[in-house]
Formats: structure tokens, sequence, C-alpha cells
């Protein structure tokens, strides 16, 4: 057991001047789980793809199995027995399982070079079969579910003599039960002697999965040792550098009327029957699973996708949306959840970002007053603490965190009555999630009526007052108060199983 | 010394930078060198001037293509709606009598064409290069069929006035070019139409999340294009003064190349009239220098197409590195 598997020695890398990884020295021994640990930017990634071969060390050395290696592009990451999971899944979806599987590498006929299509399916009836997962190897990737879709990735890239397996951030899309059954895969290619880098923020799956934990910040190691030496307090604080006293800020919410309601709003089968409500000046939260429904709901209410029927009440009166435009009109908007595809435009400045929704009251007759623009650009770009050098910043270059600082600054900037946020701290650091949590603290103080979907439990728990749990595409109930716990939801999300 | 280090890489990357983003521009300027030496004629008022006048049609084009290309679209039927165009002015000013007429005519031809194309795409969801590629074709026989497949020749007295003319020693293709210029840097700079289509080409569906019609604004890249195209149609024509069925075949492919020479992102969302300007320029240098140096025309097609490759191979580096960084 003691038999090292791979030691990096200080490796150091700069991108264009900004260090990303400053001497850093850590070993993970053979057939353990050995977890790294840190928020964004800690430099993590930037590791990983060091050792995957897609970036390389300016200085350091790179270790498998006490020999020293050159590690120049993914190929030779594979030669050497190093496979990565990234946390976006690399399949082609409109091909079937069984093609996924042997996609490179197609096993052809003895003789003649025709695709031997009898042994790709017996080879994965067997994988399917001894991974559980229950569809034909016929079945096509893109109609499966994204945790069955992970561990065929993950079958397929240690099927070859991987013995380093990569895993970034494999849970982020996951729900608890599909959560487990990773983790059984994850202890299963332990015990046949594999190496698991595993790479995330989460502190409760560190302590249920690792044998070794290294923690980085600012592209440096602050320790790295077995897991009883640390504790999920001590991990936090060293990798905040900093002890978070309280990352929930207390809201002092004032609800006045009901400023939003809605009346039995269907759409076909994504969603029947919601019924809610909500008041100026008070953040509703809706909970529920991946794929419940809930993102589809709130898309309807502002003009993203259609409804079929039902009724939105906005200050009592029924109000029809047309189009997203129309709903900004009305003042309901949407900080959507996927960031990068719906939220920013990467190539164009922060200026540009953030004034993007409200340049039909920044112009005159067509044109763009552009004092006035740059005016209140930078009133929010200061009042958010967004951190980039200025307004002419491409949002490109900026962290997650400050990208979703940008397009609440867009909304807040357009005079929302009713915001919705889906999924706010998705992906964001733990320093950066407390800043947007102030954000929204504020909008509520404000008098704005805000809703908040979010998979992360405590954060519903920590900043709102009510909540609605959505599952299969209904309201499964409403918790307010002291109901409001990590167990209701859960009981209410999964139907009571 | 960290710093100093820093401030030494960072100037190595903006001199990379410099180098892959403007690399044709660069040798462009390496080449006017040269040829100034060689070539005394040159390095003249009046070649200057011939060459602006050249490239004034291509300029034109280039910034109907970078309207679309900003709003992440682009146009393959250029070439044959500018010749349609055109020729159109021919039978109104043999009407009217009318340059100004005449002028609105290819504009309104332009826009038409265009704003077909423009709803196949925004409503139809074609990839504007198959919407436009049918329409290269079918404008070409729109031509063919108007003329009978014959040059119309001799449009009538003062028909010429915008495509040879002076005033003062500049040519009148040169003042519209320039002033083609100043429409799009306003259009593109300082209206809420121009910054909504960098939002379209730079991310439609964040566009569309945020407010913005992507249908109706894509349309308008369109038509805004076509106008550009009908005028560079009315000087092309004016300046053969006649109107020649089979004329300006691939004209889009210079559009386009002077384009992206000039900056704008070949994946959309980036750059400005200025640029455009500069790129049509460039192209016109290396095509004035080609000619002086006796490079024959079918060398040249060899040569264009090379410059185009680079062009927008250097540019989607430039961006792949932007956006991995």
């Amino acid at each position: 057991m003691d038999e090292i598997a791979l030691e990096l020695r200080n490796i150091t890398k700069n991108f264009s001047g900004v260090r990303a990884l400053d001497d850093v020295t850590f070993t993970a021994r053979k057939g353990v789980v050995h977890s790294i640990v840190g928020e964004n930017g800690a430099g993590k990634s930037t590791l990983m793809k060091i050792l995957n071969g897609v970036h390389q060390a300016d200085r350091g050395q790179i270790l498998i199995n006490g020999r020293e290696v050159r590690i120049a592009s993914p190929w030779d990451a594979a030669e050497l027995g190093i496979a990565m999971i990234f946390q976006e899944l690399l399949y082609v979806p409109r091909l079937r399982i069984e093609e996924n599987l042997v996609l490179g590498h197609h096993p052809v006929k003895k003789g003649i070079p025709l695709v031997d299509w009898k042994q790709i399916r017996r080879e994965a009836q067997e994988i399917l079969q001894s991974e559980g997962i229950r569809h034909s190897p016929a079945a096509i990737m893109g109609e499966i579910s994204l945790s069955d879709i992970q561990l065929i990735e993950i079958v397929k890239a240690t099927r070859k003599n991987a013995q380093i397996v990569i895993m970034d951030e494999p849970t982020s899309s996951l729900t608890q039960f599909e959560v487990k059954r990773l983790f059984d895969k994850i202890r299963r290619l332990k015990s046949e002697g594999r190496t698991i880098i595993y790479i995330s923020h989460k502190t409760d799956e560190i302590f249920t999965l690792s044998d070794e934990i290294t923690v980085m910040r600012d592209g440096r190691i602050v320790s790295s040792g077995t897991v009883a030496e640390f504790t999920p307090e001590k991990i936090i604080t060293m990798m905040v550098g900093r002890e978070i006293a309280d990352i929930y800020p207390w809201i002092q919410a004032n609800p006045g009327e009901v400023r939003l309601e809605l009346r039995n709003l269907c759409r076909g089968r994504t969603f029947r029957d919601i019924n809610l409500t909500v008041r100026g000046g008070e953040l509703v939260g809706v909970a529920g699973l991946v794929g419940a429904g809930r993102s589809e709901i709130v898309r309807a209410l502002a003009g993203l996708d259609p409804y079929d029927s039902g009724e939105i009440l906005l200050d009592g009166k029924t109000i029809t949306i047309r189009g997203v435009g129309g709903a900004i009109e009305q003042g309901i908007m949407l900080a959507t959840e996927d960031r990068r595809r719906y939220g920013i435009i990467p190539v164009r400045n922060i200026r540009e970002n953030i004034t993007i929704a409200s340049l039909k009251w920044l112009s005159r007759l067509g044109f763009i007053r552009k004092k006035e623009e740059n005016k209140q650009a930078l009133r929010f770009f200061e009042r958010l603490r967004v951190k980039a050098p200025s307004l002419n910043t491409g949002v490109f270059t900026l962290s997650g965190g400050n990208q979703q600082k940008v397009v609440l600054a867009k909304w807040i900037l357009a005079g929302p009555r009713v915001f919705i946020m889906d999924e706010p701290t998705r992906g964001i650091d733990v320093g950066a999630k407390h800043e947007i949590y102030k954000i929204i603290k504020e909008m509520v103080e404000a008098g704005i009526a805000v809703m908040m979907i979010s998979s992360e439990l405590p954060e519903l728990i920590g900043m709102c007052g009510r909540v609605y749990v959505v599952a299969e595409g209904r309201i499964a109930g409403e918790l307010s108060g002291s109901d409001v716990t990590e167990n209701n939801i859960m009981t209410l999300a999964t139907g009571g199983k | 010394m960290d710093s100093r280090l820093r401030s030494a890489d960072s100037i190595k990357r903006l001199l990379n930078a410099l180098i892959t983003r403007y690399a044709i521009i660069l040798v462009t300027f390496f080449m006017i060198i040269v040829c100034s030496f060689l070539k005394p004629s040159f390095l003249t008022m009046d070649n200057f001037l011939n060459i602006s006048r050249q490239v004034s049609i291509y300029a034109l084009l280039a910034f109907a293509e970078s309207i679309l290309i900003i709003s992440g679209n682009i146009d393959l039927a250029a070439g044959s709606t500018l010749c349609l165009s055109g020729i159109l002015a021919i039978p109104v000013y043999q009407a009217t009598g009318s340059l100004t007429l005449a002028v609105l005519a290819s504009i309104a031809c332009g826009v038409f064409c265009n704003t077909i194309s423009g709803i196949f795409v925004a409503y139809g969801s074609l990839p504007s290069f198959v919407a436009t590629l049918a329409m290269q074709m079918a404008a070409r026989g729109g031509v063919l069929v108007f003329t009978g497949g014959k040059t119309l020749s001799q449009p009538g007295q003062g028909f010429k006035l915008l495509g040879q003319g002076y005033i003062g020693i500049i040519p009148v293709p040169v003042i519209i070019m320039l002033l083609g210029t100043l429409a799009l840097f306003i259009l593109l700079d300082k209206t809420r139409t121009g910054r909504n289509f960098y939002a379209l080409g730079g991310n439609s569906e964040a566009a569309r999340a945020s407010g913005i019609n992507i249908k109706t604004y894509t349309i308008l890249a369109f038509m805004f294009a076509g106008v550009f195209i009908g005028l560079a149609g009315f000087v092309f024509t004016s300046r053969m003064n006649s109107g020649i069925p089979n004329a300006a075949t691939g004209y889009e492919g210079q559009g386009i190349a002077a384009a992206v020479i000039g900056g704008i992102g070949f994946s959309g969302g980036t750059g400005s009239a200025g640029g455009a300007l500069i790129g049509a320029f460039v192209m016109g240098i290396l095509s004035n220098i080609l000619n002086l140096m006796g490079v024959n025309s079918y060398l040249q097609q060899i040569i264009n197409g090379t410059i185009i490759m680079l062009a927008v191979g250097f540019d989607i580096q430039a961006r792949k590195r932007k956006l991995s960084a």
C-alpha cells in the first residue's frame, strides 16, 4: 500500500505573467483516493491539465511509479496510464452507448478490416450489466441520464490500463442517489489498486471518500496529508485563508403586497398546475431535483419558453408575457442557470454586458447616450465589486464569480420588480458566494420580489424564509419558517420515497 | 525583479498578439517599403488615389460583410446582388433622368434581396451561408432574365458621374467610401441597433435572454448590409458606365477577406468600421503592388486565396487563445 503512484516536485506554471501554480509538491500513494480541494482559481484545474498533458509545467518534475515522465499531450497521458474524467463529459450524444464505448478504437474482425459489431455488443452488454446501468447497448447516449453517461465515461477511461484516474468535480450535477452509485464505483476502482485523484470543494464528500487530502490556495499547496490530519472546519479555513463567520447574511425581510402570482400555470408534460406567490421584499426559494421542472417554470415566466395555460398576475392584474423583451418591460427578469450560454456575451466588455438589457432607456432616438451608459455601468461595477481592471475588460477574462456579478449588475440596472435567479452561485467559490448573497440581500431589502432556485440546500435554508419544492413538474409542497429543513425538502423533492 | 519580469512578459505577449492579429497588415507595410524602393511610381499621390478608387467598391462590400459577420452571419450573395442592383439603376436613370432615383433604386434592390435572405435566416432557421448561397444564384439569374444576357450599354449622359467623377482631385467613389465608413462607424458604435448586432454575433442565446428580439435584428443586419451592397452596385455600374450581366462574380470573397483582415472576428461579435476600411486597403495595396511587380493575374488569385486562408486562420487561433486563457 505504501508504493507511491504519483509524485509532483516543485511544479510551477505561469500564464502570461500570472502565477497559476507555485512550487507545487505532493505525492499520492497507490490504491488510494487522494482529494485535492480548493476554491475556484486555487490552481486545481491547472494542475490537472498539466497531469493530462493539456498544459506543460514551466518548472518541476512529474514522477509516475518513481520514474520521471514528460507529458506533452493528452495522448502521452493516456499512454502513461492517466485517465481524466472532466466535469463536462465528453461523449457523442447521437451515437449508441456501445459506439461511444469503443469510439476511436473499434475492434475489427480477424482477417478482414471490418468493425466487429457482435463483439462490441457483447462487451458493451457485459459492461452495462456489471455497472448496473439499465439500458440496452443500442440506446442513444444523448437520451440516457447524465449519471449513466458519467459511469460509462469512467468505464471507458479506465478499461485500458489506467492506473491514475483524475475526476474533476464529478458530483456537480448528480442527485444524492447517483452520488452514492458514483462513490461505489470509485471504491471499486480503488480496490483494483488504482489511484484516484478527486477534485472537489464539497467537504462532506471529501471526508466520505478520501484517504489523503491536499488543500490548495492561490496556486500553492497549503497542506497535504492523510484524512485523519484534517477536519472540515480546518479545510474550509485553509481553502479560504480566513474564517468565515457567517456566510449567509441576515435579511431584514419586510414582505409587502403579493407582487407575483401564478395560477395553474401549465406547459405540456414539463410542468402542471403551478400555483405560487411572491411578495415584494420577499425572498422565496425553489427547491427540487435537477430536471424536476424548476428551470422550465421560471423560463416560461421570463418569456424564454412558452406556456400553454394558466394565469400570471403582477400586482393582482393578469398579464401576458410576450417574449423576453415583454417580460422585461413588465419588470420580470431572470438570471438563468447556464451563465456561459444565456448570461454573458464573452467577447464583449463589462460595460456592454451590464447595459445590454437597459439600452432602451439609455438611448435617445436609437443613439446610445454613452456618458450616461458609462456612469450607470460604473455605478454597478463598483457597487457589486466586480474584480476587473476596468469596464473595458472583456468578460471572457473574468472568473465565474465575477461573470455572475456582471450578470446580476445587468439585471439590477434594468430595474426588476420580480427578479428570479436560477442557481446563482453554481461554480462560484466561497468568497464570491458570500458577496452574491449580500447582493441578493440588498435587492430583497430594496423591495424587489426575489425568487431563487438552488440545488444547494444549505443555501436555501440559510437565505429563504419560504421555499417551494418542485417534483415531477408540480409543486410538491411549500415550507416556511422552521419547517425549511434539509429533511423536509428532500422528502418532498423525492416524493416521500 | 518580479515586476520587471512581468512587464517583459507582457511586452512579449503584446508583440505576439500584434504579430498574429496584424500579421497581414505588417506584411503589407513591409511590401510598401520594399515596393517604394523598387518602383518610384508606387509612392505617389496619383497611385494612392488610384488604389483608393479601386478599393472603394471592395470597401463598401467589406462594410456589408462586416455588419453580417459581426452579427453572426455572412453574405455569399453580395457579388450577384451588387450586379443586379447596379444594372437596375440603368433603366431607372434612362426613364427618369434622375441620378438620385437611380441610386435609390440600386439601394432598394440590395435591401430587397438581403431582406429575403434575412427572413429565411431568421424565421426559416437556415444557416446564412445556405440562404445567401441560394440568393447568389437567384440574383444572378435575375440579372440574366432582366438583361437577356446582354450588356446594357449607353445608360445615358451623366450616369458615370458617381463612378468616374472627381471632386477636386479626389475620385467620387473614394468620397462615397469615406462617407460609408463614417455611416458604418455611427451605426456600429453609436446606435442601439449596432450594439445589438454585436450581442447577436457574440452570443445569440444570451442576447435573446437579455430581451433582444434576435429575429428582428437578424433581418435588420441583412437590410443594412443591403444598403451598402446596393450602393456598391451603383458605383460599380456607374464606373463601368454599362451593365455587364456576369460582372462582379466572386466579389463577396473580396469583401469577406477585407473584413476579416481588418479584424472583424469571423466567429462574430467583434470588429469595427475602421478595421473594415483598413482591411480593404490592405487588399487593394497588395494587389496594386503585385500589378506593379508584373505578377500575372492568375497567380494573384492564388495569392488572394492564401491571404484569406491565413487571415481567417490567424483570427480563429487568436480567438481560441482568448477564450481558453
